[in-house]
C-alpha cells in the first residue's frame, strides 16, 4: 500500500515538472517577466541567509549631515541610478528590465532592511541579480555608508536635489552628443554639418 | 553626387530635429504651434506636426530650471521627452531663445 502511494506520488511529481518543461520550453525564459511569488520568497529568504548576523546588527558610524548627504546624491547618481533611478524607485530602462527588477526602495521591503544589512549588500551584491558588489572586501567604506543614509532619505530629495543629481548620471558619447543637439536646438544654433547622426537609437518615433 | 549631397544634408538636418530615443524616452524637438493644458503641439524641422498630451506627470524645464506650462509660447523651441510606446509628454525643455512661430502651409 505504501509504495503504491510511493509511486503515485511520484508519478504525479513527474506529470507536474513535465508540463512545467513543455510550457518552459514553449515559452521561454525572459527577464521581461515579473518573478514568481515563490521565486521572490526563495530569493529573500536566501538573501536574508547569505548575510552574516554580525554584519546585520552593524550600526552606520559615519553621522549623517548635509555634507555626507550630498556627497551620496553624487555618488548615487554616478553609480546606482543607471538602475535604480536618482529617487531610488528602480523605473529605469535597465531596472525594468532585469530579472528580478530594481525594487522600489522607497518602500518597505527595503525600508525595513537594517542598516548593515543596506551596507552589506551594497558591498557584496546580491548573486544571481543584477545588483554587483561594489566593495573590496577590505576595510570600513564610508562611502558606503553614507549611500546607506542615501537610501535613508529618499523620500525626502527635493525636485532641485533630483534635477541636480542628473548632471551626475553616467552617459555615452552618443547620449552627450544628442544632449549637445538639444542645447543647440534649443539655443537656436544650426546644426553643425560636421556632424553626422549617432547611431544609437534603440526606435524611431513613426 | 549632387543627390548624395542633398541627401546628406535632409540626413543631417533631420537628425537634430526628429525623434530620438534615450532613455526608453524619445527625443522630439520642434518648434510649438499650440499649446493648451491638455496638449501641445510642435513643427519639426522636416515640417512634421506633432501632438502630445500633458499629464500631470509632464515637468516644464527653462535654462536647467523648472518652469510650468505657463512659460510655454506659440513660437519657442522645444525638446520634449515621450516616454516609448506612448504620446505623452514627460518633460519639456523650453529653449532660452525663441523662434518666429512657424508659417502654415
Amino acid at each position: 500500500m505504501r509504495t503504491r502511494y510511493v509511486v503515485w506520488t511520484l508519478a504525479g511529481v513527474g506529470i507536474v515538472a513535465a508540463i512545467a518543461s513543455v510550457l518552459m520550453r514553449t515559452e521561454g525564459f525572459s527577464a521581461r517577466a515579473v518573478p514568481t511569488m515563490p521565486e521572490r520568497v526563495i530569493a529573500r529568504a536566501a538573501r536574508r541567509f547569505a548575510i552574516p548576523t554580525g554584519a546585520r546588527e552593524t550600526r552606520n558610524p559615519v553621522p549623517f549631515t548635509p555634507g555626507a548627504w550630498s556627497e551620496a546624491r553624487a555618488h548615487f547618481a554616478d553609480h546606482c541610478a543607471l538602475c535604480h533611478g536618482n529617487d531610488g524607485r528602480g523605473n529605469t530602462e535597465m531596472g525594468r528590465n532585469l530579472y528580478p527588477k530594481a525594487p522600489d526602495m522607497q518602500l518597505s521591503d527595503t525600508q525595513r532592511l537594517s542598516d548593515g544589512e543596506l551596507y552589506w549588500i551594497i558591498e557584496n551584491g546580491i548573486r544571481l541579480t543584477g545588483m554587483p558588489a561594489w566593495g573590496t572586501g577590505t576595510g570600513v567604506d564610508t562611502d558606503t555608508w553614507k549611500l546607506v543614509h542615501f537610501i535613508r532619505h529618499l523620500s525626502e530629495l527635493s525636485e532641485a536635489q533630483l534635477e541636480e543629481m542628473e548632471a551626475f548620471n553616467p552617459r555615452s558619447p552618443a547620449e552627450l552628443e544628442e544632449e549637445r543637439q538639444d542645447r543647440d536646438f534649443l539655443e537656436g544654433k544650426k546644426p553643425d554639418p560636421n556632424v553626422q547622426p549617432h547611431g544609437h537609437q534603440h526606435k524611431e518615433q513613426p | 553626387m549632387k543627390r548624395l549631397t542633398t541627401t546628406l544634408a535632409t540626413a543631417i538636418v533631420l537628425a537634430g530635429t526628429i525623434a530620438f530615443a534615450h532613455g526608453g524616452n524619445e527625443h522630439v524637438r520642434g518648434i510649438v504651434t499650440q499649446i493648451s493644458a491638455q496638449s501641445i503641439t510642435v513643427q519639426t524641422a522636416d515640417k512634421a506636426t506633432k501632438t502630445l498630451a500633458l499629464t500631470e506627470k509632464t515637468a516644464f524645464r527653462r535654462a536647467g530650471k523648472s518652469t510650468n506650462l505657463a512659460d510655454v509660447k506659440v513660437g519657442d523651441r522645444v525638446v520634449i521627452d515621450v516616454p516609448a510606446k506612448t504620446t505623452n509628454a514627460l518633460l519639456i525643455q523650453i529653449g532660452a531663445a525663441k523662434s518666429s512661430p512657424p508659417h502654415k502651409d
